[in-house]
């Protein structure tokens, strides 16, 4: 794995999230319960961003929701709500001084 | 009653090879998705490879209201296809012309030719439906331009249609060369409503009304 900057706090602050593409990675960058973390912006489905919405709540759980088709997935775990078969990878992410890094394959 | 036409004619060139143009006009659920501002339902009651029959909960510009249309597509062949729109119990009838023609390697213009049967008397409001096609058609091609954009990219990194791709999901994988991987395209495309329910109920509604948009993402460092 290597590790990689993909942003800074500042990056962060406008919405609580931000997606960027890294090295073939399209990686969403949130921060939620004060902890700041990375989860793939592709949705398996047709490809489509789930960052573009901002979170919403499912039932009382956190969810994204993908942009093109509204397909939801759970923000703790990454599993598509409604096609379990579907799920998003979580990324490593670590904060140094204001900048965002993760580790990418 | 002697009946007319309004008309219009719009085009427009994209870098996109045809095959994923037209897999987005036959995505017909992304229309409550990527054009939520304009639609909220749409029912497919049947689909093959050659055609669609559905319904669909539109917001027309200028309007205030939505409509319900219903509208079958036909897929004349590779390069053209129509859509004849009935609206009102079948009161207004429209029709559609899309046709496709590949300028070079994957470049591709699109040309929407838009009829509306009216009574003669109506016929003064064609520089008015003239206006509203073309505005339509603009903001819609604008709204599909970062999904086209997207889906091309995803394509060259080895997407596949409900698994994602595959040094994304299993991190130890090696990465295959998959920039010149010609577009494939095989109607229908399959629905997520149908697996979703398991059943034949095919109606796909738009989840929320209101959204704060964070866009499509940040450009690269």
């Amino acid at each position: 794995m290597n590790k990689k900057k993909i942003g800074t706090l500042k990056d962060i602050e406008k919405s609580n999230q931000f997606s960027r593409w890294i090295d073939g990675h399209d990686i969403l960058i949130f921060k939620f319960n004060n902890s700041i973390q990375g989860i793939s912006n592709i949705c398996p489905h047709f490809g489509g961003p789930i960052g573009y919405h901002e979170i919403k709540f499912k039932d009382g759980e956190p969810v994204f929701t993908c942009l093109w088709h509204n397909l939801q997935y759970f923000v703790k775990t990454g599993e598509c709500v409604t096609h379990k078969n579907l799920c998003l990878r979580k990324y490593k992410v670590e904060v140094e001084k204001d900048e965002i890094f993760v580790y990418i394959n | 009653m002697t009946k007319s036409y309004l008309t219009s004619v719009s085009s427009a060139q994209s870098k996109f090879p045809k095959k994923l143009l037209l897999w987005n006009y036959w995505d017909h659920e992304h229309i409550v998705g990527t054009h939520f501002k304009h639609y909220k339902k749409v029912n497919i009651l049947y689909e093959n490879d050659k055609c669609c029959y559905s319904e669909r909960w539109s917001k027309i510009p200028y309007l205030p209201f939505y409509i319900k249309i219903t509208d079958l597509l036909v897929l004349a062949d590779e390069n053209q296809f129509e859509v004849f729109h009935s609206i009102f119990f079948n009161l207004i009838k429209g029709k559609q012309v899309f046709t496709f023609t590949e300028l070079e390697k994957n470049n591709c213009k699109v040309t929407r030719q838009d009829f509306l049967q009216i009574p003669k008397i109506f016929k003064f409001l064609q520089p008015l439906f003239d206006k509203i096609m073309k505005k339509w058609f603009i903001k819609v091609w604008e709204e599909d331009m970062p999904m086209r954009e997207r889906r091309l990219k995803v394509w060259k990194l080895g997407f596949q249609d409900y698994k994602g791709i595959n040094y994304i999901n299993n991190p130890k994988a090696k990465r295959e060369d998959n920039s010149d991987r010609p577009y494939e395209l095989k109607l229908p495309i399959p629905k997520i409503t149908q697996i979703r329910k398991n059943s034949t109920e095919k109606t796909f509604v738009r989840l929320f009304n209101n959204s704060k948009h964070i866009g499509y993402g940040l450009p690269d460092l």
